[in-house]
């Protein structure tokens, strides 16, 4: 069943136009990634699914249902969450109120707590630092809080820009595997990355966006195939 | 020169409840600035307002002074948020509204005013006290009235305090103030947060005025000169920080009231923002303020 719908999706940046008519989709329960350049509007996608910025033309539904007329702050308790670039921690709440964040939804607050205790389950640093302002922890514990933030919601669907930038690889190699077990619990994965490599390793189809355009999607398999792919984003 | 220790205490105290109402009006700017990142030139009307409320409700129609306070306070956080949403909202999403808000709130302040100059007149008018007496405590003598003044702002800065770290609202009024994106991410409506927050300092302004107009008396231009303080408050504590608009308070209240202890009564001020300079020339980013780097 298709959880996520995009379709033919325009946007600006005052002048310039960032998406053309970009189109979409993710099953409940898949993964896939979206690969691309930067500037290629993977993020500006993302925000839009989100409701962060309003597009000119297209439409998104979720589970059937078109949600171009709902609030950004609305969208969370559908099931959609989305860890944006950069993480977008709150620096001065300590990991335990950021975590907290995660749960602000009516359904989810009465059991922030229980939720809370998962959380240090999946990420054990996360218990350690529980205390700490979440401006003081390193980059793989930044990235491992922010996952953990919109796990919180207890999403349909997970989306994750950029979630390997400025990591080492072993920390990457620990994100993607609890990754990889979050979908296996049914949640559906939207992945954003430059690292194409990585990503195409995780997901099970995948979209290129160059300049604002959808010009590829399919199993990962054809991508790993494609000679150009291979030739611009894979580096053999 | 040599003062007396029971006179330096007494200044000393003086400054604190004097103090703790900078902080009550100051928190509420900074609260303001924290979570829209605008400057509120009407916080000051705000304040003025309260005062001519609780003349009106306690002085003139003679309710109960706790009463009047109740009706006054509540009265201008329900006009603050009917101020946010009716002229502020529009203006947070143009792309010169830290400009547009500015003198969006200058309007506001001069139209309330004009409004009090309209209906009550230019004229001081006075507030009897709440409670009368005095306390006598170990040789200092101090009025009921300026005792009830610290208390209620003790009691109301511990509410706030408790509102900012143990509640929901407060948990999503800090996550708006430090990452509006990501709140609303996480489900928090940020512009009803906005409205709310508006409210809220509007209503600290009005209980700050409600303590102090039997002290002071009410005037249509009473706010002019506790925006000037609390301006300098918060940049004392730190643009955007709650603790540090208290921290900030206390100590203006108590530094002019020992300043004017040793000088005049003119050299307080002089004393009070010499402080101020010298400061912000070592900490630019207030006393409790986050240090911003690029």
């Amino acid at each position: 069943m298709t959880l996520l719908q995009v379709d033919s999706l325009s946007s600006y940046y005052g002048d310039a136009r960032a998406l053309h008519d970009v189109s979409l989709e993710i099953g409940d329960g898949e993964i896939i990634a979206v690969i691309g350049s930067n500037g290629a509007g993977k993020t500006t996608t993302l925000r839009t699914v989100s409701g962060l910025i309003k597009p000119h033309a297209g439409d998104i539904s979720f589970e059937g249902m078109s949600i171009l007329k709902m609030p950004a702050h609305r969208r969370i308790e559908l099931g959609i969450a989305h860890v944006p670039e950069g993480r977008r921690l709150f620096p001065q709440m300590s990991v335990r109120e950021n975590l907290l964040m995660g749960a602000y939804g009516a359904s989810t607050w009465k059991s922030r707590r229980s939720l809370i205790d998962e959380m240090c389950d999946l990420f054990p640093r996360l218990r350690e630092r529980i205390g700490q302002y979440a401006g003081t922890l390193s980059g793989g514990e930044r990235q491992m809080l922010a996952t953990a933030r919109a796990l919180m919601s207890r999403p349909r669907l997970l989306m994750l820009d950029e979630p390997s930038l400025g990591l080492a690889p072993k920390i990457v190699k620990t994100l993607f595997t609890i990754i990889e077990r979050i979908n296996g619990e049914g949640v559906a994965v939207l992945v954003v990355e430059q690292n194409v490599q990585l990503a195409l390793k995780l997901a099970t189809r995948a979209y290129l966006l160059e300049n604002g355009h959808m010009i590829k999607s399919g199993e990962t398999a054809s991508f790993l195939q494609d000679e150009d792919i291979r030739r611009a984003y894979l580096g053999v | 020169m040599d003062m007396p220790l029971p006179l330096i205490i007494a200044q000393i105290i003086n400054g604190l409840i004097a103090g703790s109402m900078y902080a009550l009006f100051a928190s509420g700017l900074t609260l303001i600035w924290g979570t829209m990142k605008m400057l509120n030139f009407a916080h000051g009307e705000f304040f003025m307002l309260g005062g001519y409320l609780v003349y009106y409700f306690y002085a003139v129609l003679g309710l109960n002074p706790a009463i009047a306070a109740l009706l006054a306070v509540g009265i201008v956080f329900v006009l603050g948020m009917l101020i946010e949403r009716v002229v502020i909202q529009h203006l947070l999403s143009s792309p010169v509204w830290q400009l547009s808000t500015i003198i969006a709130t200058l309007g506001i302040s001069i139209f309330l005013q004009n409004v009090a100059l309209h209906i009550w007149g230019p004229d001081f008018q006075n507030v009897p006290y709440f409670i009368n007496g005095v306390a006598n405590i170990f040789g200092i003598r101090i009025a009921y009235q300026r005792l009830l003044i610290f208390g209620v702002s003790v009691v109301s800065i511990s509410l706030m305090w408790f509102l900012l770290k143990h509640t929901r609202f407060g948990l999503a009024l800090r996550a708006t103030s430090q990452d509006s994106d990501a709140a609303q991410l996480y489900g928090v409506n940020v512009l009803a947060v906005y409205t709310l927050t508006f409210g809220i300092s509007a209503a600290l302004a009005a209980l700050a005025a409600v303590m102090l107009s039997p002290i002071m008396g009410v005037n249509p231009y009473m706010g002019l000169s506790p925006l000037l303080k609390g301006f300098v408050v918060v940049i004392l504590g730190g643009l955007g920080s709650f603790s540090g608009a208290i921290l900030g308070g206390l100590m203006l209240g108590v530094i002019e009231s020992l300043g004017v202890l040793y000088t005049s009564t003119e050299w307080g001020d002089v004393i009070a923002f010499g402080f101020l300079v010298l400061i912000i020339w070592v900490r630019p980013w207030g006393l409790l303020g986050v240090e911003e780097r690029n």
